[in-house]
């Protein structure tokens, strides 16, 4: 079998799992707050090729720098869940399915784009930093929300025998 | 894009399931051709024609032919 990037379709219902958990903990961060400065138990010593030292205890630079990584963590589970669930296989990955993902993909830039150059022309100070938070995951949660949706739509076409 | 997928299929006393299993798709694929919904690719209709013996132009033909 050619190599199409896409993974194995068993991968898909666990994938989806664990984006679900990441967004709705992000979320909940985002907006009930999150632990001052992370986790108490992720506070690593860790390498940076670039830092401010303002927000770690680290001079500035590259170098070896304290950081609180709950973040880092909850931003790759959420990343690597969306991609796996985005581009799994379905139990028969035919010329239909693969036309249905790339139509989520293009809509999923064209509704992100629109999404994000609103919020860019319409918030101001602060709250545009839940905007920049928000674009992180946003992208991999459209295209995610799209494909499920067009995909349900599609398994449920009757029979026409 | 006009069809007769459906005609072949019947013809054949075939299920859309056993069709979709001969050429390697889904069920709702073949679905879908039938209806009009989705357009095969050039693969996908010389497939469903050598399924059926038949040359593709027998099997699909433009709306304004």
């Amino acid at each position: 079998m050619k190599n199409d990037g896409l993974l194995p379709a068993s991968w898909k219902k666990p994938a989806a799992l664990v984006f679900a958990g990441g967004i709705f903990w992000g979320a909940l961060w985002l907006y009930a707050g999150a632990p001052e400065g992370g986790i108490k138990w992720f506070k690593f010593v860790i390498p940076a090729l670039w830092s401010d030292g303002i927000m770690q205890e680290a001079p500035a630079g590259p170098g070896w720098i304290t950081n609180n990584i709950t973040d880092e963590l909850l931003l790759t589970w959420i990343t690597l869940s969306g991609l796996v669930l985005g581009f799994s296989r379905e139990r028969v990955e035919d010329e239909a399915i693969r036309q249905l993902r790339w139509k989520a993909l293009a809509r999923a830039t064209w509704i992100n784009a629109v999404l994000f150059l609103g919020a860019t022309w319409t918030v101001y100070g602060v709250p545009y930093l839940y905007v920049m938070y928000a674009q992180l995951v946003a992208f991999l949660l459209v295209f995610n929300v799209l494909l499920a949706v067009s995909l349900r739509n599609w398994y449920s076409l009757g029979h026409e025998e | 894009m006009k069809n007769k997928v459906k005609v072949f299929r019947a013809g054949k006393d075939w299920s859309q399931q056993e069709l979709a299993e001969a050429v390697g798709v889904s069920r709702q694929t073949i679905n879908a051709i039938e209806q009009g919904k989705y357009a095969p690719s050039l693969p996908l209709a010389l497939a469903l024609a050598r399924t059926f013996a038949t040359p593709v132009e027998e099997l699909f033909s433009l709306e304004a032919d």
